[in-house]
C-alpha cells in the first residue's frame, strides 16, 4: 500500500515543496508521461476523482538522482478558469503556497503546436529551467503534418525532446535535457522566443505561427484526423449516437454492479472472518468487541465498496483515456445545460451512481462555480451503491414472492433518481440561482487513442487508494462512535456502562425520536437503524439485524433472518405489524431523498469551502425525505393500504 | 443550419466579453479557418476543428463567431 517509504522526508535536498512540474494543456499526455517518469510510483495528493488530478511522485532511479515530480491539471485557457485550471496557473506563476516549481516539463501535443505553444508562453515567462516534451508524434501522419524537433528547439530557444510516454521512448533524453537546462540556468537566464510571446491571444497566435514557419514545421493543422473523424461519425451520429451512449453506460453499470459483487462478497467475508476471529479470543471483553465490531466492522463497511469504486475508476480512466468521455459529455450537454448544469456535469453524475464522494471531486472540472454548485447539490440524489443493500432488503420485504417485481422496482428507483435530480436541478437553477445563461462549453474533444493498460491500472490504483484514505477515516470514525453509542448506556449505578442494545444511548435516542417516527409508520428500533445509516446507508441493514436480534454472521442468512423478524415484528405491547406495505414504501422514499452520509457532508463542505452549504444540503434532503416519507405513508393509509 | 465540412474564415467574435476572450485564447482568432465537422445527435453542440483541435461548441456560442 505504501508507495513512499519514510525516506521521503529525510533523503533529498529538495523539500517536498520543491518540485519539477509537468505542465501543459489537457490531453497532451502529461499523466502518461508522469507514469513513464516515475514508473507508476505516484499518488494523487488529496485530489481523487476522475478529472485530471494533482499527482505527486518521484523519478525512477534509472533517470539519475531522484527528483520530486508534480503533475499539474491541464489548462485550456487562463481566462475564466475552472478550479483545476486556476490551481495549475497558481503553481506555474509561483503563487501557490505549497507547491513551488523549480523546473518545468512542458508537455506539448505535436499535432496542435499552435495552441500548445501559445500556452507555453505563460510557462516560459517564469524564467525557470524548462524543456518541451513533444508528444503525439505518432499521430502526425494521421493529420498530414511535419514537425522537426531539432529546428523547433533552435527557433524557440527551448530544448525540445520528442517522447512517446506510452512506450517510454525519449523519456531518458528528456531528463538529460532537463538537467542540462538546469545547469545552464545557474548562469544568466537564456532569452527564449516563447518568453517574448505577448499576452494578447491574437498577437500571440500570430507570433507562434511565425515561429513555426521559421522552424520548418508544416502544419496543415485543420486536416481532420481520419481515424478520429470516422469514429466520431458513429459516436456523434444523429441516430446511432444515443444508442451507442446507452450501450456504454449500461456496460458500465453492469460492470459496477455485477462484476464487482463477487469481489465485494469476498471483502465482506474477509472482514467478517477477521472480526469473528478477534471476538473468539475474548467474547466477553468490551474492548475486543469494540475492536471487532466497531473498528474492523467499520473498516469493512468502507472496504466492501472498494472493489466497486476501483472498477468505476478503472472504467472512467479507460473511457477518459480513449477519448470517449468527452464525447459523452458533449452528447448530453443540451439537456444538462437546459437544467442549469453543464456538459461536464455528466461525469460527476455518472460517478454518483457508485458513490457521491468521488463524484463531488469530479465536479472540479466544471468551470463556473454556479454550475459546479448545482451539480454537487443534486449528487446525493443519484442512487449510490450504498443504497442498494437497503433497497434490496426493503423490496424483498415488500414483494416477497416476486423477484422480478423487485428487480423492476429497483430499476424504476434508479431511473427516478435521475429524473428527480433533473427536476431539482432545473427548479433550483431557476428559482435560487437566477439561472439566465449557461457558461461556456467550448470543450476539447481529444483524438481517439488505443488505451494502454499499464498507465490506466496505475492511475486507477492511485485514485482508488486516495479515495480509501479520504473516505476511510470519516466513515471509520462515525461507525466507531455509532458502535459506542449503540452498545453503551446509562445504568442505575454508572453513568456510562456497556449495555444491551435496547438500553443503549442509541435506543434512548430512538425512543426520544418515537414521536417523529410514528408518522412514518415505524418505531424506535427502525430509528436506531436510520441513525446508524448516517455512517453509510447500508449500515441500516446490519444495525436492523442487531436491534431485531438476528443472530447470524453469514450475510445471506442474516438477511433471511431479518426478513423473518420483519414479517412478524409488532409495535411493543400490541399485535400491530411494523413493516406493512405503506411503512416499507415510506422507508424507501426516505432513503431515496435523505442525505444519510456524513462523509458526503464532510467532502462537500471541504470542496465548496462552506459549512452553510453542506449543512443546508443535509437539512434539505433529509427534511425532504422525512416529509415525503410521512406524506407517502399517510396517503397510502388514507387510501386503505395497510 | 451550418453546412458540415465546409471551411469558414473567422471574421470577428461578437458575444459576452469574457466568453469571447476565452474563445480567442482557445485559438478562435479572426483570420483563422474553422470547419464544422459534426453535429451532436440533438443538433447541439457542434464539433468544430480549429488549429488542429476539435472543440465542442454550443450553437449559441457558435453564433458569436462571424465568418466570411
Amino acid at each position: 500500500m505504501s508507495c513512499h517509504p519514510p525516506e521521503v522526508e529525510s533523503s533529498s535536498v529538495h523539500t517536498e515543496d520543491q518540485s519539477i512540474c509537468l505542465v501543459g494543456m489537457p490531453n497532451a499526455g502529461k499523466t502518461t508521461l508522469m507514469n513513464a517518469l516515475t514508473g507508476g510510483n505516484f499518488k494523487t495528493a488529496n485530489y481523487p476523482g476522475v478529472t485530471v488530478s494533482l499527482l505527486r511522485g518521484r523519478t525512477k532511479p534509472e533517470f539519475g538522482p531522484v527528483r520530486n515530480l508534480v503533475d499539474l491539471p491541464g489548462v485550456h485557457s487562463v481566462i475564466a478558469p475552472s478550479p483545476e485550471e486556476e490551481l495549475a496557473c497558481q503553481v506555474i506563476e509561483g503563487k501557490h503556497s505549497r507547491v513551488k516549481p523549480d523546473a518545468f516539463i512542458l508537455v506539448v501535443d505535436a499535432t496542435q503546436l499552435e495552441r500548445h505553444l501559445k500556452f507555453a508562453g505563460l510557462v516560459a515567462r517564469q524564467a525557470k529551467p524548462t524543456v518541451i516534451a513533444l508528444t503525439m508524434m505518432d499521430l502526425l501522419p494521421r493529420t498530414r503534418q511535419v514537425v522537426d524537433p531539432a529546428r523547433l528547439s533552435e527557433t524557440l530557444g527551448v530544448p525540445v525532446v520528442p517522447v512517446d510516454p506510452r512506450t517510454g521512448k525519449g523519456v531518458g533524453d528528456l531528463v538529460v535535457a532537463l538537467d542540462r537546462a538546469a545547469r545552464k540556468a545557474s548562469g544568466p537566464t537564456p532569452v527564449n522566443a516563447l518568453a517574448q510571446l505577448p499576452h494578447e491571444p491574437v498577437a500571440a497566435f500570430m507570433q507562434v505561427r511565425d515561429l513555426l514557419r521559421r522552424s520548418g514545421s508544416v502544419a496543415h493543422s485543420n486536416e481532420v484526423d481520419s481515424v478520429t473523424s470516422r469514429i466520431d461519425g458513429i459516436v456523434l451520429h444523429r441516430y446511432l449516437g444515443f444508442p451507442v451512449f446507452f450501450v456504454v453506460l449500461m456496460s458500465l453499470f453492469a460492470a459496477i454492479f455485477w462484476a464487482a459483487s463477487p469481489f465485494m462478497d469476498l471483502v465482506d467475508e474477509g472482514f467478517k472472518f477477521a472480526g469473528s476471529l478477534l471476538t473468539s479470543i475474548a467474547p466477553q471483553s468490551v474492548i475486543v468487541r469494540f475492536l471487532a465490531e466497531g473498528i474492523i466492522g467499520g473498516v469493512g463497511v468502507v472496504a466492501v465498496f472498494f472493489p466497486q469504486i476501483m472498477i468505476l475508476f478503472f472504467l472512467m480512466t479507460l473511457l477518459e483515456d480513449s477519448g470517449y468521455l468527452a464525447r459523452g459529455a458533449a452528447l448530453v450537454d443540451r439537456p444538462l445545460s437546459f437544467l442549469g448544469l453543464h456538459g461536464r456535469s455528466f461525469v460527476p453524475m455518472l460517478s454518483g451512481f457508485a458513490c457521491a464522494i468521488p463524484a463531488v471531486f469530479a465536479a472540479r472540472s466544471i468551470p463556473a462555480r454556479r454550475e459546479r454548485l448545482l451539480t454537487i447539490w443534486i449528487l446525493p440524489l443519484m442512487s449510490c451503491s450504498a443504497r442498494l443493500p437497503v433497497y434490496s432488503l426493503l423490496l424483498a420485504a415488500l414483494l416477497p414472492a416476486a423477484a422480478w417485481k423487485a428487480g423492476l422496482s429497483l430499476a424504476a428507483i434508479y431511473i427516478s433518481s435521475l429524473l428527480v435530480g433533473a427536476l431539482v436541478a432545473g427548479m433550483a437553477a431557476r428559482i435560487f440561482l437566477k439561472y439566465r445563461t449557461p457558461s461556456l462549453l467550448a470543450m476539447e474533444l481529444p483524438a481517439y487513442r488505443v488505451p494502454r493498460w499499464k498507465p490506466i491500472l496505475k492511475m486507477t490504483w492511485a485514485r482508488g487508494f486516495s479515495y480509501l484514505q479520504r473516505a476511510g477515516v470519516p466513515i471509520m470514525t462515525v461507525s466507531a462512535v455509532l458502535w459506542l453509542v449503540s452498545n453503551f448506556g446509562s445504568t442505575p449505578d454508572r453513568f456510562i456502562a456497556p449495555t444491551p442494545k435496547d438500553q443503549s444511548y442509541a435506543a434512548k435516542l430512538g425512543h426520544r425520536m418515537e414521536p417523529a417516527l410514528r408518522p412514518m409508520g415505524v418505531e424506535w428500533r427502525v430509528g436506531v437503524g436510520l441513525i446508524s445509516a448516517f455512517a453509510a446507508r447500508e449500515v441500516f441493514v446490519s444495525s436492523m439485524a442487531i436491534v431485531f436480534h438476528v443472530e447470524s454472521s453469514n450475510e445471506e442468512t442474516q438477511k433471511e433472518g431479518l426478513l423473518q423478524q420483519m414479517r412478524t415484528a409488532t409495535f411493543p405491547g400490541t399485535d400491530q405489524l411494523i413493516f406493512t406495505p405503506s411503512s416499507i414504501v415510506g422507508l424507501i422514499v426516505f432513503f431515496f431523498f435523505s442525505l444519510q452520509c456524513f462523509s458526503t457532508v464532510a467532502v462537500v463542505r471541504k470542496e465548496m469551502n462552506s459549512w452553510r452549504l453542506a449543512g443546508l444540503q443535509l437539512l434539505f434532503y433529509t427534511g425532504l425525505g422525512y416529509a415525503l416519507s410521512v406524506l407517502t405513508v399517510q396517503t397510502l393509509r388514507a387510501f386503505g393500504v395497510a | 443550419m451550418v453546412p458540415l465540412s465546409r471551411t469558414f474564415h473567422i471574421d470577428s467574435l461578437d458575444g459576452p466579453e469574457e466568453d469571447c476572450n476565452r474563445l480567442l485564447d482557445l485559438g478562435l482568432t479572426p483570420g483563422e479557418n474553422v470547419i464544422v465537422t459534426h453535429a451532436a445527435p440533438l443538433g447541439d453542440p457542434l464539433i468544430i476543428r480549429i488549429r488542429g483541435a476539435s472543440l465542442a461548441l454550443r450553437k449559441r456560442e457558435a453564433a458569436w463567431i462571424w465568418v466570411v
